[in-house]
């Protein structure tokens, strides 16, 4: 492969595997992931405004870089939730996320322990909860935020179910 | 095998000899009968030394925040020199007496029991606690002996889970024959063995050591290799006496005999001191303090010198912990898996059993590279046993090797993961030191260079029948195993800048310390090692051993 030719097959992203139909998250994670965003940014940026109004001058510039975060992270959460997705196989779950570090992890039914299903408050108010799977491996990071919860509570069962018939050890 | 007083009704040979659970199926019980019922599992109780033992820790603790908390005070009261030393000295007296008395409380609650599923522990003296740990998901089984318990013939036994170093049951103090005959029907149990047939036979009579040879008979189970069971059993006789102390109750011999064992190499002290010197930490301290103690003498200032002292003791900490856990390592071979012997002070004897190793981790520093030394490490579903102290951060990671050369690293992974033949040999040596795309290897393709400018002919894969092997690094040489049916997940990333030069990097998830990552491949290459190695692994599960290793393959 140290040839820099592109080798065969070369056109197939490796995070799109063929023959997978990905499965979208809800965009009221867009919502929740605003509402967050908004509450962090927006209570420095009405401090930076005041600040501004007061001394004038130069401290604009603080309200003006959190208003151009602001607008980076407006532009950028939709992508990161069209980024995510998720496939049920028939012997494991893909899951990948990511705009600019992207990355797709493959796992096993068989290898699961444990699920969680986890909302917040203003998630739950939205309707939707976040899945995570575990395996024997910290360093799975297997996690599905914005499920509606119907549909995070049917993933949950069937994961538990296709886990429980595929079980395999350590 | 506790050496309390038989309790009434309790058979006065050999508890839990006769099977605690499901007794009936296995046992036409000659002995007397049991005194409870079959399902019951037979609660053994820990040495009653294990009060005084355990007790000086917690005085300690507790007479170090007395003294932190009431020194000011008793300094400043105005109290003749006499009283206040009778204080002090009643003070130290009370605390000991509770210490002693918590600690009798405790062991009094600690019990224990082996069924043929499980070990059970019981304890605790305000809040209870019964913890199972399941036979099938043992990971390893350590055998541990403080530095006090070496002295006096006492060990612990901590029987290792998945999930961390909170998973563990650690049983102390038994007598150190004790503690082995424990874990070897734990191993022999685990390993699927019927070891409920009673060995009624004492050992001696009031602890003069004779007649070890009784404990082979009967229960071997494929097991018995009686020279060496006889040779474990006697080796321990003095032990053994010392404690017996011509009491009571006689010691039993091991219900389960001891898995016959081979050595298979040792580590000399001083290849472990050599390869402690030519450390990277070593050596950036050594430049540091020199460069340091040349500022002090040119700047005629001992300022600095104390800049060093600090940081002499952080290494020297971290260098003594490595000597005197890695000290008189020796590696042998049983059907009870592998056992890692070492210690300096507190000595360890961990058992791992057969398929549980869930990565291989093979490295070199640049400094090593002249000797040629390797170090071998592995990674369990465990958090580690950390030391006697049970500080979790003290956890140091399992060795197979702290220091060895090529040949013997060959020998210890072969050892390790059966799954690899004389061709796979090949490989691990052209992974630990080979670059390029020889023998079968696929490396990052040329446009890497720009990401990895010096490794980028080293950082590669290959894939052998039983394992995905990776290599990595040009001055930090590693290369890391992954068996094909133990590995958890997979996945791929890719960054900015990976993006730009069309690569992506590859992850195998494993349980345990090991991270195994294969930086910057074509994204191609990705793509079919991810979708090859998902269907290899899922057919390597289906034709994985069993978990109790001793029974056939279903």
């Amino acid at each position: 492969m140290s040839n820099e030719p592109a080798p065969p097959g070369g056109s197939e992203d490796p995070f799109a595997p063929s023959g997978v139909t990905w499965n979208r998250v809800s965009p009221k994670l867009t919502t929740a992931r605003y509402v967050t965003g908004a509450i962090w940014l927006g209570i420095p940026f009405v401090g930076a405004v005041v600040l501004g109004v007061i001394f004038g001058g130069w401290v604009w510039s603080a309200a003006a870089v959190l208003a151009l975060l602001g607008a980076w992270i407006a532009w950028l959460v939709p992508r990161q939730v069209r980024a995510y997705g998720y496939a049920e196989r028939e012997d494991d779950l893909l899951v990948r996320r990511g705009v600019m570090f992207r990355s797709l992890v493959v796992v096993p039914y068989g290898r699961m322990q444990f699920t969680d299903v986890s909302s917040g408050p203003l998630t739950r108010k939205l309707g939707i909860a976040e899945v995570k799977l575990h395996t024997a491996s910290a360093s799975t990071d297997a996690t599905i935020p914005g499920l509606p919860e119907a549909e995070a509570a049917r993933v949950k069962d069937r994961l538990t179910q296709l886990g429980e018939a595929r079980l395999a050890g350590l | 095998m506790s050496r309390r007083e038989p309790e009434p009704g309790e058979p006065a040979t050999a508890p839990g000899a006769a099977g605690p659970n499901g007794a009936g199926e296995s046992v036409d019980s000659p002995g007397p009968a049991m005194p409870t019922g079959a399902g019951e599992p037979q609660w053994r109780r820990v040495h009653r030394i294990t009060p005084l033992l355990t007790a000086w820790k917690f005085a300690a603790a507790l007479f170090a925040i007395v003294l932190f908390q009431v020194a000011d005070d008793l300094a400043r009261a105005p109290l003749p020199g006499l009283t206040l030393v009778g204080l002090v000295a009643a003070g130290i007296a009370v605390g000991i007496l509770i210490s002693l008395a918590y600690s009798y409380v405790a062991w009094r609650r600690l019990s224990y029991a082996i069924t043929d599923d499980a070990v059970l522990m019981r304890s605790g003296v305000l809040f209870r606690r019964e913890r199972a740990s399941r036979l099938t998901r043992i990971q390893a089984v350590e055998v541990t002996q403080p530095i006090l318990g070496r002295l006096f013939g006492f060990a612990a036994i901590t029987i290792e889970s998945a999930g961390g170093a909170e998973a563990n049951l650690r049983l102390a103090y038994l007598t150190h024959d004790e503690a082995r005959a424990v874990r070897n029907e734990i191993l022999a149990r685990a390993a699927g063995l019927d070891v409920s047939v009673p060995v009624a036979d004492d050992l001696g009579d009031g602890g003069d050591g004779g007649g070890p040879e009784g404990g082979g008979d009967g229960s071997g189970g494929g097991l018995g290799d009686d020279d060496l069971v006889a040779a474990g059993a006697s080796g321990g006789a003095g032990a053994r006496r010392l404690a017996a102390g011509g009491r009571e109750a006689p010691v039993r011999v091991a219900l389960a005999p001891e898995a016959p064992e081979r050595e298979v190499l040792s580590v000399p002290p001083g290849r472990l001191v050599g390869s402690l010197a030519l450390n990277g930490l070593t050596l950036a301290f050594v430049v540091f303090a020199g460069v340091l103690t040349g500022f002090a003498i040119s700047l005629r200032s001992t300022e600095f010198l104390f800049g060093w002292l600090f940081g002499l003791l952080g290494v020297l900490s971290y260098l003594w912990s490595r000597f005197s856990r890695e000290f008189g390592f020796r590696l042998a071979v049983s059907p009870d898996g592998l056992r890692v012997r070492s210690g300096l002070l507190e000595t360890r004897a961990q058992t791992i059993p057969p398929g549980r190793i869930q990565g291989i981790g093979i490295a070199q520093g640049p400094l090593w590279r002249t000797r040629g030394w390797w170090r071998v490490s592995l990674s369990l579903a465990t958090g580690g046993t950390g030391s006697e102290s049970g500080d979790a951060s003290a956890v140091l990671p399992d060795v197979l090797l702290p220091v060895g050369g090529r040949e013997e690293v060959l020998r210890v992974v072969r050892l390790a993961l059966p799954g690899i033949t004389d061709d796979d040999a090949q490989t691990l040596v052209t992974g630990m030191v080979g670059s390029g795309s020889d023998d079968g290897w696929t490396i990052s393709p040329r446009r890497a260079r720009w990401v990895d400018p010096l490794a980028w002919r080293r950082n590669g894969f290959r894939v052998v029948p039983s394992l995905l092997a990776i290599r990595r690094g040009r001055i930090y040489r590693q290369l890391d195993l992954v068996p094909h049916e133990r590995t958890q997940s997979l996945g791929i990333s890719q960054g900015p800048l990976e993006r730009r030069l069309r690569l992506v990097s590859f992850h195998a998830h494993s349980s345990g310390d090991l991270e195994p990552t294969l930086p910057h491949v074509d994204p191609a290459v990705a793509a079919d090692l991810l979708a090859e190695q998902s269907e290899r692994a899922r057919a390597a599960r289906r034709s994985a051993g069993p978990e109790r290793w001793m029974l056939p393959t279903p």
